[in-house]
Formats: C-alpha cells, sequence, structure tokens
C-alpha cells in the first residue's frame, strides 16, 4: 500500500476561488451598468446553488473539500448567463436543476456523458420561459424596453449596423456577461495564467469558431471577428465551457472537442439565426466520453496501434 | 536544454506542499561514532538479514565489524557480514541479531591487489561477490552479469525528492568514490564511458561531484529537469535516448546498465579498503523531524531505533520511498543498504475523497509520464470491469503517486490504479503473455525475479554504502590503486 503523504496545495477550492475571482469583474461591471438588480439575481443563484449542493452531499455522505465553493461556481456561472431583467426566481430554478439534476444525481448513476450542468439548465429556461430568458434592457433605458442582443440581429440580419465600440464597451443589450466582453477575456487570460482552468478548450473553441465564421461569412475576417464579439462564444468558452466532468480529460480530446464545440456553435447560429453555442456546446458534451476514449494517448513505451 | 520526459510534477511544486523543514544539515553524523549514546551503553541491537543464506554464526558468538557472518552457497547470493561489534542474540532462518558492544573492532578484507587495467570482468565481479555488495534488490554482481553487452552505463543522480538522498551527501563529502567505483562498473561492462544524469535540483548538492568528473573523458553530463518522478528507470532512459519501453514487463527490457551512487561508492569502497558492504548513508526527513538529518548507519540497525537517534518524534510513522508514493514500513523493520532516505510523519487523519468527487479536470490524465488515464482507470476498476482497466493500460502504472498529489479533489487515485493494476495482473495471468515487443536493440536478459530469495523476505538486507569509516584514509589509497 503506497501512501501519499503530501497533497498538492492547488485544491479544487483553490481553483474554484480563482474562477469566483475572474467573474467578480464581470458582475461588478453588470451591477455598475443595470443596477442592484443584477446582485441579486447573483446572489439568489449562488445561494441556492450552495445549499443544493451542500444538502446533497450531506444525504448522499460524500467526502469533498470543496462544496461551498464548487456551489458558489456553478450559482456564479447561472447567473451571468442571464439577462440583467430575469426575474429573480429564475437563478434559483436553473441553480437548483443544475446542481440536483446534473452534477449530482446524473454523476451518482455513473453516467459517462455528462452534459455542461449551467448550459444545460439556461438552455431549459431559454427554452420554457423563451424572452424572459434572454432578452434584456439596454444600458440607461431604465429597464422598460427589453432588446434582443446584438448577437440575435448580426445573426439574423447581416446588414444590422453594430458598432464595434459600443460592444467593447458595454454599450449594448445582453446577458449579465455578454455585456463586458473585455473582462471576460482579462478573466480567461488570470484563469489560464493561474491554471484553474484548462487552456486547450477555451482557445480551440474561440479559434475554432472565429475560422468557422469567417468561412461562413464568405470569408470576411472583419464579420467574424464582430460575430466574436457580439456573441456569447467568449464567456462560455472562457468561463463555461472548461468544467471538468462534462469534457474530456486528455488535452488532445480537449482540443478536439473545443473545436468540435466551436465549429457547431458557428454554424448553428447561422443556421438558426440567433446565437446557438450553449446549445453547440451540450451537443459537443455528448460527444465529450467517446473522444476521449478514441483520442487517448499512446501508453509509455506500448505502440500506437497496440492501446491493449 | 535540459532533457526530461513528458508528464509528472515540477519538484517546485512538491517544495511548496512540503510543509516542513528543508534545510540542508551541516554535517553528516555516524551512528557509530564515539560519542553516539546508542552504541556506547550497547543498546543498539541490528538484525541482518541471510534470507536464503546459512548463518555461520550462533547465539553467544562474539562478531567484529565486518566480519563474515552467513556465506554464501550459489554464485547467485553473496556473502553477508555483520555491520557492528557485538554479541550474537539471535540468529534465524533468515536474519543474525547481534547487541553491539563498544569494542569498535573491526575487520576488513584486503583491498583489491591487481591494477585495475590489468583485471577482467571475473575477478572484478568475483570481488563485488566477495563484499556482498545489494543493489536494486539484487546482488550487485548479479546484475553485473546480466548487463554484459550493455553499451551504455548510466549513474542516476536524478532523484526528485525535495531533500537529497543519503548517498548524494556522501558523494558531495567524496567525490573520488564515486568516480572510482564508476571507472571500475566501466572497466567490468567494457563500456567505454559513463552517462551522469542530474535532474537541475541535485545540480548543487553535487558540485564537488560534478566538477571532478567534467574533465574526465569516462564520464559525461546529462542534465535533467527537476520533474518528478525523474529517478524512474524507464524515463530516465527516454530521457536521455528518446526511446520509450515497456514498463513492468520481465524480463526488463533495459538495454543500459542504471547505477546509484552508491553502487560506485561501495564498489569504490571494495576495491579499494576491501570494505563489505556494512554501511548506508541515509536522509532522514519530513514533518516527524524538527530538522532533516543525514546519518550514516549500520546496515540492520531497527528504523525505529535511526530515526530515534535523528531525533524524531514520537508518534511518527516512518516511510522508505518517495513523498510522493510512500512505503510505511513495519514496527521491527531495519535498513538494508538500497534504502538512501527515510521520511517520518505524522499517522493520517484525514480520509481520501471518494473517488465519486472527481470533477474530471484531467489533471491526473496530464501527470501521468505513463500516460494512462488513472481516474478512468479508477472508476472502472471501481465496477470491477478488470478488462476496461487493462484496456486502459493499468498494468503499466509505474506507482509513481503524481495523479493523487495532483488530484484537487485529494482523492487518492493512484491507490485505486494500483489495486486495479494487482486486479488486472491476476485475472489475466493464464493469458497475458509478457508484451513481445519488450525486447529492444539489445536484449539484457535479467534472470526472473522470483528466484531471488534474497530479496524477499525479511526487510532486513544488507546493503550499503560504506562511507563515514573510510573517510580520514581514503585519501592515499584512492589515488595510488584506482586510477592504476
Amino acid at each position: 500500500m503506497k501512501a501519499q503523504l503530501i497533497k498538492t496545495s492547488k485544491t479544487a477550492s483553490s481553483v474554484n476561488i480563482d474562477m469566483i475571482i475572474a467573474l467578480l469583474p464581470v458582475i461588478i461591471f453588470a451591477s455598475a451598468t443595470f443596477g442592484a438588480r443584477v446582485l441579486a439575481i447573483v446572489a439568489v443563484s449562488v445561494v441556492s446553488a450552495i445549499i443544493t449542493e451542500a444538502l446533497l452531499s450531506f444525504l448522499l455522505k460524500r467526502n469533498t473539500v470543496s462544496t461551498a465553493t464548487s456551489g458558489a461556481v456553478t450559482g456564479l456561472l447561472i447567473s451571468i448567463m442571464l439577462p440583467p431583467s430575469a426575474p429573480i426566481w429564475m437563478g434559483c430554478v436553473a441553480s437548483v436543476f443544475a446542481v440536483a439534476v446534473i452534477k449530482i444525481s446524473l454523476k451518482a448513476v455513473g453516467s459517462k456523458i455528462i452534459p455542461n450542468p449551467s448550459a444545460t439548465a439556461i438552455l431549459l429556461l431559454c427554452s420554457i420561459f423563451g424572452n424572459k430568458a434572454y432578452l434584456s434592457p439596454l444600458p440607461n433605458s431604465e429597464g422598460s424596453a427589453l432588446e434582443l442582443s446584438p448577437s440575435s440581429l448580426f445573426f439574423s440580419d447581416a446588414a444590422q449596423d453594430i458598432s464595434v465600440f459600443d460592444l467593447l464597451t458595454g454599450n449594448r443589450a445582453g446577458l449579465i456577461c455578454e455585456i463586458s466582453i473585455l473582462l471576460c477575456i482579462a478573466g480567461g487570460i488570470y484563469l489560464i495564467c493561474r491554471r484553474a482552468v484548462d487552456r486547450h478548450i477555451p482557445i480551440s473553441f474561440i479559434a475554432t469558431y472565429t475560422v468557422a465564421l469567417y468561412l461562413l461569412s464568405s470569408f470576411d475576417i472583419q464579420r467574424a471577428l464582430l460575430g466574436l464579439i457580439c456573441s456569447s462564444v467568449i464567456p462560455i468558452a472562457v468561463f463555461i465551457a472548461p468544467d471538468g466532468i462534462s469534457t474530456p480529460m486528455n488535452k488532445s480530446a480537449r482540443l478536439v472537442f473545443g473545436a468540435l464545440a466551436g465549429a457547431l456553435s458557428a454554424t448553428l447560429s447561422v443556421l438558426f439565426g440567433r446565437d446557438a453555442s450553449l446549445f453547440a456546446l451540450i451537443i459537443a458534451n455528448l460527444l465529450a466520453y467517446p473522444l476521449d476514449m478514441l483520442l487517448r494517448p499512446a501508453v509509455f513505451g506500448v505502440g500506437k496501434g497496440k492501446k491493449a | 536544454m535540459a532533457l526530461t520526459f513528458k508528464g509528472g510534477i515540477p519538484v517546485k511544486e512538491i517544495e511548496t506542499a512540503c510543509g516542513f523543514d528543508l534545510r540542508l544539515p551541516e554535517l553528516c553524523d555516524d551512528m557509530l561514532s564515539g560519542d553516539s549514546p546508542l552504541t556506547a551503553k550497547g543498546l543498539l541491537k541490528v538484525c541482518i538479514g541471510t534470507s536464503g543464506l546459512t548463518p555461520d554464526v550462533k547465539a553467544g558468538d562474539t562478531v567484529m565489524r565486518g566480519q563474515l557472518i552467513a556465506d554464501a552457497s550459489g554464485d547467485k547470493d553473496c556473502p553477508v557480514y555483520s555491520s557492528v561489534s557485538g554479541s550474537v542474540c539471535g540468529v534465524t532462518e533468515s536474519t543474525v541479531t547481534v547487541l553491539t558492544d563498544t569494542a569498535e573492532e573491526e575487520v576488513m578484507l584486503s583491498p583489491f591487489e591487481k591494477p585495475l587495467k590489468d583485471a577482467d570482468t571475473d575477478e572484478i565481479v568475483a570481488r563485488i561477490r566477495e563484499c556482498g555488495i545489494m543493489s536494486q534488490g539484487k546482488p550487485l554482481h548479479q546484475r553485473i552479469k546480466d548487463l554484459v553487452g550493455t553499451t551504455a552505463i548510466v549513474i542516476n543522480c536524478a532523484s526528485c525528492a525535495p531533500f537529497p538522498s543519503g548517498d548524494m551527501f556522501e558523494a558531495e563529502l567524496d567525490p573520488r568514490a564515486v568516480c572510482g567505483g564508476a571507472k571500475i562498473l566501466l572497466k567490468a561492462l567494457s563500456v567505454p564511458y559513463a552517462v551522469f544524469a542530474v535532474t537541475e535540483n541535485n545540480i548543487h548538492i553535487l558540485k564537488p561531484l560534478l566538477n571532478a568528473v567534467s574533465d574526465d573523458k569516462l564520464f559525461r553530463i546529462s542534465e535533467l529537469k527537476a520533474k518528478y518522478p525523474q529517478q524512474n528507470e524507464a524515463l530516465l532512459y527516454y530521457s536521455l535516448s528518446g526511446k520509450e519501453l515497456v514498463v513492468n514487463a520481465l524480463p526488463s527490457p533495459m538495454p543500459a546498465g542504471i547505477f546509484s551512487l552508491s553502487d560506485c561508492i561501495a564498489v569504490y569502497n571494495a576495491f579499494v579498503y576491501g570494505k563489505p558492504f556494512i554501511d548506508t548513508t541515509v536522509s532522514v526527513y519530513g514533518s516527524g523531524m524538527k530538522k532533516p538529518k543525514v546519518v550514516t548507519v549500520p546496515i540492520g540497525a531497527y528504523l525505529k531505533d535511526i530515526v530515534a537517534y535523528c531525533g524524531a518524534e514520537a508518534g511518527c510513522d516512518i516511510y522508505s520511498g518517495t513523498l510522493l508514493s510512500a512505503s510505511k514500513t513495519d514496527d521491527d523493520a531495519c535498513i538494508t543498504g538500497e534504502v538512501s532516505s527515510l521520511i517520518v510523519d505524522f499517522p493520517k487523519k484525514k480520509t481520501d475523497a471518494d473517488i465519486e468527487c472527481c470533477i474530471g479536470c484531467g489533471k491526473c490524465t496530464a501527470v501521468c509520464p505513463m500516460r494512462i488515464m488513472p481516474i478512468a482507470i479508477a472508476q472502472s476498476a471501481r465496477k470491477e470491469s478488470y478488462d476496461k482497466c487493462k484496456a486502459l493500460g493499468a498494468q503499466y502504472c509505474i506507482e509513481c503517486g503524481s495523479c493523487s498529489f495532483i488530484c484537487p479533489q485529494g482523492i487518492d487515485i493512484c491507490g485505486a490504479v494500483i489495486s486495479a493494476k494487482e486486479a488486472t495482473v491476476e485475472e489475466c495471468l493464464p493469458e497475458e503473455p509478457l508484451p513481445e515487443e519488450t525486447i529492444p536493440e539489445e536484449p539484457v536478459s535479467e534472470e526472473p525475479v522470483s528466484e531471488e530469495p534474497v530479496i524477499e523476505e525479511e526487510s532486513p538486507k544488507e546493503e550499503a554504502k560504506p562511507k563515514s569509516s573510510g573517510k580520514g584514509k581514503k585519501s592515499k589509497k584512492g589515488g595510488g590503486k584506482k586510477k592504476k
């Protein structure tokens, strides 16, 4: 029996805390723009995710070190994918669903194929509650009129005039995470530098998305980049996609996974005429386990073909 | 550009995770030196392993340090010498127990007479056997015989522990012994040069050795990145040559002769001073030590005596191996010659997290030097699908513990993979042919492990690197005899 006398100091909790640090600026920016309502959405999502996770871990007698931070991250991820005008109970419903049904139950029954918890919960909200789950007010509009996000306009109407400056400074309608695209990029860089998330998925996701959009928009690079910053691909690729249980474990499988998600996002978005990145991500999630097994590296000393 | 392998854990990360003192001690202690309270009171009991041999002494006999106490009849075994002077207080089939006295009498064999350049392989091998040198659980002479025809000799200085092993301190004090021993091994195997494979974390302590080695045409130095578990022979060979060998295969496909610093020092002492294999130098560190210590001990000393002598706190467990993959020793375990570090640690209180807590971060897969998927194997083993474990390569695990170390959830992945590996081997024994491709260019047949009773039975084994005792006189003889 071998014993490990020391363990890494990079525990799941410390990784989760890095994640929270990376998400905070995004949330602060959104609440500065849309008011304290955003904070309420975030708080409700986070608290309900933590309570659900703690309760279920206790009931299932899980011996784990990171219940609170892990729940907090799920809650945060869900809240940033909601529009600032979302009803406050929405975060609670989505968090409970993501944690109870996907994160804990699917894992507990030993499912190999697990869709991304927050992405699934948000998609569910969109399909049940429709507009409420994705329409958002414009900043400084007093929250009366709800608008489509520029990405929907982008994909449905190619002629639409969208100001890049507005996109970058957050003067737009959109989800909580979408309105601060630069802070999302900064958060992603922070996470990758801290090695808190795997770098392969975000990089290949974003790169493939851009390339695919470039091809689909008849080789118009400006349009491809515009699509990149007006949609929610960057926050999804950086914060949501690199979730562990729903993605492959091998580097090469992760690269392919990211590429698949990116290519599907671009294609489906163009096809559906609206931002379909979450949907594409979940499709890729379903293929994560087969990809992982298919693309696992050759064992040391044992040739490629003979993975026996 | 330092060489390395894929995966593994940087030593820096291991050091960060150690919550205890890692400063190098100023000097090495000798447990048998005059003022040791243990020997003065005659309290040191030494239990010397003689499995498979016939003890030549009986209870009540007085023995001197360096006296033969068990002779080997077959060519496969080698004789065993007493590491202390005292009276024999117990003889069993596999051990001789000696209660030390204060006489400090010792006998040595006569030095090897021939100039090295005139000696042939058989004579060198015979001398190594005569002195009872053990290496990697086998008699060193047997390893050398198995390696005849090899084209490369590597001296393994690639330990990636956060604290240097005892033989490195020996090498620091007496670099010439290492060089001399390496030259004898070169001569025995007719290999033109030896490669010192040194990881960056060890360059500092091995500076004197590297200086001595750097202007000798018989030696080369290869720098390796300080990444655990670089000391593993297959990874060492890969880092140096770029060729991957199948691990855990029998017979071992290793085409190079890989020796440790302590092998070299023991061989040197055997030839120059006629000193049999009776001492070893160990470093003792861990959370149970206020300060790490390095101490030369007689082979066969009880581990609990050694760590008590080094000032370990009460109630600690003693481990051999590495911090990431430690084996807990028995209460009455004795030091063997191949041990060069001991870890003293308080018993673990926290239980490991459940495998179900896996968050799929993939870090275990990223660090696994064998490129198997540790957590996937652990999960399959939990469901007892051992075919799956085998398909995933559980049988290639080298038990380095990197996966358990890195797991952010604190799951003991390595433990699960090891049980899967054992179960896999059992389940597949009938049809599991040893991988045919195991034999690379230079088949080096190692004899089947099972034959070597000396190794297994009792932990007390003999084997050591003499060192401290000869320090004074080394200089004069060292030069003359060895350099021819």
